[in-house]
């Protein structure tokens, strides 16, 4: 594996936090891998732990076949070795140097910086301090200089949070599109779910300095591993699609072979996710029906799943879906795996995140 | 007035402020940065001169550089015979250690107020320790340095009691300008006292001036947020 991750290790804090992160990432099927969880969970912690910026107790990492950290081997890398990149949440841009020079300082080159500063678009703002810039600006200024020293791996840290509303949902495409052309293997720390399906590929669950899970974003959402992960990814449903028209305030979305109405956000055309939450699903007998609802999706049944007062149903739709009825409902309507049945959704219920 | 006492402080105080600048940024970095547990013990055997008596600092300062002592005995072989005892780079020696906290504490602070993020962001750009030091931390520290450095070469002018144990009153080698004052004050010449206290007095304040008024140009132009 040419960009794998490996990372088991312990790291306890003087607050008496524990970190206890075992996670592999490979960053061939996950490009970019966003580190989610709770507020205080220990998502920066383990980001400086992967930086080298702080040393585990014990454990061991491992990155694209190089050994970062071994407590074994009493091995561990400086943050110059490991040439992770690492992108503050609040950028810790030079305030003595301007954006050029802070771009300079990292770039291999001295000619390197002018191609940085033209590919972020940078050029008009060469000879400014930081503190003249808006916080997107200098989101961009660290991205660059970040980028210009050819970081193997590139961590950030909330790196949308310093934003205000209206420049963070400008700022989030402009990112997730950044990342994937440099085609460097990332790590993005957020508490936002909007924010974790808006840039990521895969994602990996920390819940009280554990990580719960990790695997493809949909996947992960579909499927929590338990009700910890399932709490705090909120979203069971995550449909990849791409709007495919838009009418009346109603953009419909492919996704397999169906196809989704959905209230138009208006961000954008082209790959979105679909978000639905399983609570927001009502199914009903046999094939689709006229109702209000806009959406009708045939399904079949591939598994129900009681859980308390509540049971959980697994639909293949053409792609797979997740809605969860009262027990009673389930007991009432039959259900069983191999049946037939019709996912209705409101448009309104159905979320749309574009990518 | 006695020009040569006069020119005589001026030589030891930027001598002593300029190997401050080279000893005490190293110390001041290794006191701010180190995890050391025992590092108190430096930062109090620093801070000493603050509190001791310039006499009592003077009396070991001598014993520790006499003939007679190792440090001594090694300058005498280095310099060929010399003596650092009532000499011009006993004198030296003798503010170093008494000017010591004078530099280093302010730069301490200087470089414990750079944010420890932006000595992160360098390192994992692929900068090296030294080179983030340099590029870094020193430019943002700049107004302490100067600080330290100011403070070093005034309190090294104005010095009485170390130079007076350690260097003696020797006309042209160890009479500085304090001595200098405190002789016509016994030979009864207060006019030339007068004079001479004045000097001293406007030179020390210039020199503060001058620092206070840079640092705020310098906060005004290289914020630390």
């Amino acid at each position: 594996m040419a960009h794998e991750l490996t990372c088991a290790c312990r790291r306890r804090l003087p607050s008496g936090f524990t970190l206890d992160a075992d996670v592999r990432i490979p960053f061939d099927q996950a490009g970019v891998t966003v580190l989610f969880g709770p507020s205080g969970s220990g998502k920066t912690t383990l980001l400086r732990v992967l930086a080298g910026l702080e040393r585990p107790d014990r454990g061991a990492i491992r990155f694209g076949g190089q050994t970062w950290f071994d407590s074994a081997r009493g091995l561990s890398l400086t943050p110059q070795q490991r040439r992770a990149g690492f992108l503050f949440q609040n950028y810790a841009l030079f305030p003595h140097l301007t954006v050029e020079r802070n771009v300079a300082f990292a770039a291999s080159q001295p000619g390197k910086a002018a191609d940085w500063l033209a590919r972020f678009g940078l050029f008009s703002l060469a000879a400014r301090l930081p503190r003249t810039l808006s916080g997107g600006e200098q989101q961009r200024v660290a991205l660059a200089r970040a980028l210009a020293a050819g970081p193997a791996l590139l961590l950030l840290d909330e790196p949308l949070s310093a934003l205000d509303a209206a420049t963070r949902a400008r700022l989030r495409h402009e990112l997730r599109r950044t990342l994937a052309e440099s085609g460097i293997p990332s790590i993005i720390v957020t508490h936002d779910r909007v924010e974790a399906l808006a840039l990521g590929d895969w994602i990996a669950v920390l819940i009280d300095g554990q990580i719960r899970q990790c695997g493809p974003l949909a996947e992960v959402f579909r499927h929590p591993a338990d009700v910890h992960v399932a709490e705090s990814v909120g979203v069971e449903n995550v449909i990849p699609g791409e709007v495919v028209a838009r009418e009346s305030g109603l953009a419909t979305i492919q996704a397999g072979a169906a196809h989704l109405e959905a209230v138009d956000v208006g961000e954008g055309g082209g790959p979105v996710f679909a978000c639905i939450r399983a609570e927001e699903i009502t199914l009903a007998p046999g094939t689709p029906v006229a109702t209000s609802a806009r959406n009708r999706l045939a399904g079949r049944i591939g598994a129900v799943l009681r859980e308390g007062a509540l049971a959980r149903v697994e639909l293949d739709c053409g792609f797979p879906l997740v809605a969860v009825v009262t027990a009673q409902s389930a007991a009432d309507l039959r259900l069983r795996p191999g049946d037939p049945v019709t996912a209705v959704i409101k448009a309104t219920s159905i979320h749309v995140l574009s990518r | 007035m006695d020009w040569q006492a006069i020119w005589l402080s001026l030589r030891l105080a930027t001598l002593t402020a300029a190997i401050l600048l080279v000893l005490g940024m190293p110390l001041a970095y290794w006191l701010t940065y180190s995890p050391r547990r025992w590092k108190f013990l430096v930062e109090a055997a620093v801070a000493l001169p603050l509190v001791l008596p310039p006499t009592v600092l003077g009396f070991y300062v001598l014993l520790a550089i006499s003939p007679r002592s190792p440090a001594g005995a090694l300058y005498r072989m280095l310099s060929g015979g010399g003596m650092l005892p009532f000499s011009f780079q006993g004198l030296v020696v003798a503010s170093v250690l008494y000017s010591f906290p004078f530099t280093v504490q302010p730069m301490t602070m200087a470089f414990a107020s750079v944010d420890r993020k932006l000595i992160e962001a360098a390192w994992c750009l692929g900068a090296s320790r030294l080179a983030t030091f340099r590029r870094i931390v020193v430019p943002l520290a700049v107004p302490g340095i100067v600080t330290g450095v100011i403070l070093s070469f005034a309190h090294t002018l104005g010095e009485f009691g170390v130079v007076l144990m350690v260097g003696g009153n020797i006309a042209g080698t160890t009479r500085t300008v304090s001595i200098s004052i405190y002789d016509q004050v016994q030979a009864l010449d207060y006019r030339a006292a007068g004079e001479t206290s004045l000097l001293l007095l406007a030179v020390s304040f210039t020199v503060l001036a001058v620092t206070y008024a840079l640092q705020r140009r310098i906060w005004a132009v290289w914020p630390t947020s």
